[in-house]
């Protein structure tokens, strides 16, 4: 009997001390998570306040009034309708590029035998240490040969093809058995057919790793479209942001800075809640955070 | 029959007069190598967003309804200062059509000695600017003159100068400085504005501001040295002249308002704050502000009703009086696709008089031509008095800046900068061993 009380004393005292260490460790976490989200909480309350209530000294969190019309007014300043379908444009046609030739070029460096293979993949992916700085000016000189300046075509092509999600597909793919494609091929089915049939529904998550990774980088692309992108109505919306900066003379306009940037993040936030496990799962898998 | 050729005759000539007015409105302003009816596109990059630059557009709207109705402007303007200058020579490095170019003094000496920027010699010899260069400030003319050569036309020229809340000096029982004040003088009055007035230790009111910056360019200390006797280079920006003792008691003077006196804020406490050196002084925390003249519209606006203020000129030193003065231009990439289009378009621009007037009021922007000065600052606006004397008269006289040699760039990030901070930060609070370390770090990059 005084066993049995003492076991469930012993396990009382075990339980007690995993909720204690729980709440310690959910406390940790809690407070990261507020540290880490008050800078986007902030930038939603200063997009309701008018300019004199963000320089309101100390400051407040709240607005005294809010100030709704900050985003039908940020909305009009520029093209963010035009920005927003550029944008769009953009990062669908890229996320959809990045996904094939990076899935397609992964399937070959990780089943395809051929001369020279595992040497030109290193040459392929050690292209991710050259910075794109050193790539802008000959990159202007080719797109301007094209006839592409100012135009979408100039920032999806050179985007199209990825060393990082080379190097994240064919890592995945290499741990798929190689018996399912030999099963594959006893029925008939050839290299491609392969690929698309028995390798792609079977790589989906780390698909959906590059497809958040690419949209994020993507839309919040700066300095090539800043470079390339000249004429007005085909800038994407991270252009127009910026160019809000400059607004009405040298006075900032924070307020609807604040607005547009909180209605510029929406997307990329849907996409981040949506894939969440996908982006976790990425960082794991390639140790990389974001790639391009 | 003698009527009808008394009649035939009238009609011709009225119709040659007709005819003669309508060239002589086009060789106005156009400089007859660009065809009127010309079909395209001119491609326009600027810094200034739609505050600043309508007053631009509309002075190219009317040349193009006017001259040439079919071509179209493409404008990329608004994009942020630091992005400009890293887009724009990525682009003209890239063989960009951008047909004009906002220019700035400090970038002029790189752009034409990079090639970038095309010399406009030729232009203002076939093509005369009305009034070139005799009635634009010389100082701005020569801001974009190197070596002999015009690369770009002035804008507008921006004076440096103290901003004063009123308010401050009248519970101090002090008057505020005027263009005699010496910099001994100017130090008391900063000391003795500067408050805590709650008591809890820490300062609440600072005496200056804005004076010193970290990260900021040699023009805003350049004044400060001038005035002290100093200078930065030699004549033929050959070697530094930074080690003389005027240049280093200058620094030094700089560098004891923040660490000695206490009278200007750190950039620790201005982060504490949360806020820039402009919003302290709006919010009354600050009794005089150096800034520029295009900050009166924004004090305006932000002050309101809050407190009375007024410029005033910066004070005087042992060498003379002298302020920062700064200024954009106009000029042409030498990739430009249609140059003569361009530089019709700077004429017409900036020196046709029946808009200077508008532009300048519509950027309180004191424009080139100084006998437009006087548009600058509205009427009503409360600082518009004091706003002429100091900037367009006083501001316009003692204007200074620092040579903007093929280097200046290279060197202001890489020494000067570089240096500098460790003195505005307080990791060095001697000023002779920053300006020494500085001196030879210059006259490594000239001499290299």
């Amino acid at each position: 009997m005084a066993t049995a009380s003492a076991i469930k004393g012993s396990l009382f005292g075990q339980k007690q001390t995993k909720i204690l260490t729980d709440l310690l460790v959910y406390a940790v976490l809690s407070i990261v998570g507020i540290i880490f989200i008050l800078p986007f909480a902030w930038m939603v309350a200063n997009s309701f306040k008018d300019i004199r209530g963000i320089y309101t000294y100390p400051p407040e969190f709240i607005p005294e009034v809010w100030h709704f019309s900050n985003y039908t007014e940020a909305w009009t300043t520029t093209y963010f309708d035009l920005g927003f379908l550029n944008s769009a444009i953009v990062a669908a046609s890229v996320v959809l590029g990045q996904v094939f030739t990076a899935s397609l070029a992964g399937y070959a460096f990780a089943r395809l035998r051929f001369p020279g293979r595992d040497k030109i993949f290193l040459l392929y992916i050690s292209l991710m240490m050259l910075p794109f700085i050193v790539l802008m000016i000959p990159l202007y000189v080719q797109m301007r040969a094209f006839g592409w300046v100012s135009t979408l075509q100039a920032v999806i092509v050179p985007f199209l093809f990825t060393p990082w999600g080379t190097f994240m597909m064919r890592q995945f793919m290499v741990t798929i058995p190689r018996e399912l494609e030999d099963a594959a091929r006893i029925d008939g089915c050839g290299f491609f057919r392969t690929y698309w049939l028995i390798i792609l529904p079977l790589t989906k998550p780390a698909l959906a790793t590059l497809a958040i990774f690419t949209f994020v980088n993507t839309w919040n692309m700066f300095l090539w479209p800043l470079i390339i992108l000249g004429k007005p109505k085909v800038k994407t919306l991270p252009l127009l942001l910026a160019s809000l900066q400059n607004q009405s003379g040298m006075r900032t306009p924070w307020h609807l800075i604040m607005a547009a940037a909180t209605f510029v993040v929406i997307p990329v936030l849907i996409a981040f809640i949506v894939g969440q496990k996908y982006y976790v799962r990425g960082i794991v898998t390639s140790g990389i955070k974001g790639g391009g | 029959m003698i009527r009808k050729i008394a009649f035939l005759v009238t009609v011709l000539v009225l119709f040659s007069l007709g005819f003669a007015s309508s060239a002589q409105d086009m060789t106005d302003w156009t400089c007859g190598t660009v065809d009127g009816d010309m079909a395209g596109a001119i491609t326009i990059t600027g810094w200034e967003g739609p505050g600043e630059v309508d007053k631009f557009l509309l002075a190219f709207d009317e040349f193009f309804d006017e001259y040439y109705p079919n071509v179209e402007q493409i404008l990329n303007t608004g994009v942020n200062w630091s992005d400009y200058w890293t887009t724009l020579p990525a682009q003209l490095a890239g063989g960009a059509e951008i047909d004009m170019a906002w220019m700035h003094d400090t970038r002029n000496d790189t752009f034409a000695a990079n090639g970038w920027a095309l010399n406009l010699d030729g232009y203002l010899e076939a093509c005369p600017i009305p009034g070139w260069p005799e009635k634009f400030v010389t100082s701005q003319v020569d801001a974009f003159n190197y070596q002999g050569s015009q690369y770009a036309i002035p804008y507008d020229l921006a004076p440096g100068g103290l901003y004063i809340n009123l308010d401050i000096f009248e519970e101090a029982g002090l008057e505020p400085p005027g263009e005699h004040t010496s910099f001994e003088e100017f130090t008391e009055l900063a000391i003795a504005l500067t408050q805590d007035t709650d008591g809890d230790g820490d300062t609440d009111i600072w005496g200056i501001s804005n004076l010193v910056s970290v990260g900021r360019g040699a023009g805003g200390a350049y004044w400060i040295i001038k005035s002290f006797g100093g200078d930065l280079f030699d004549e033929d920006v050959t070697s530094s002249v930074m080690d003389s003792p005027e240049t280093t008691e200058a620094l030094q003077w700089m560098a004891d308002l923040l660490w000695d006196s206490g009278a200007h804020p750190t950039a620790e406490s201005i982060a504490a704050s949360g806020f820039t050196t402009e919003f302290l002084f709006a919010n009354g925390n600050v009794a005089m502000h150096y800034a520029l003249n295009d900050a009166a519209s924004r004090m305006w606006e932000l002050v309101g009703d809050s407190f009375n203020w007024t410029v005033v000129p910066t004070p005087t030193g042992p060498a003379g009086r002298y302020n920062f003065i700064g200024g954009s231009a106009f000029s042409i990439p030498t990739s430009a696709a249609h140059p003569d289009l361009s530089y019709e378009l700077i004429r017409f621009t900036l020196a046709n008089p029946d808009h200077i007037c508008r532009t300048a009021a519509m950027g309180a922007a004191l424009t080139s031509q100084s006998e437009f000065h006087n548009c600058a600052a509205p009427d009503d606006a409360p600082y518009a008095d004091a706003y002429h004397e100091v900037f367009s008269v006083i501001g316009a006289r003692d204007g200074v800046h620092p040579v903007y040699h093929s280097k200046y760039l290279e060197w202001e990030s890489s020494v000067w900068v570089a240096n500098m901070d460790l003195l505005w930060t307080g990791e060095e609070r001697d000023a002779a061993t920053v300006v020494q370390r500085a001196h030879d770090q210059t006259n490594e990059l000239l001499g290299g």
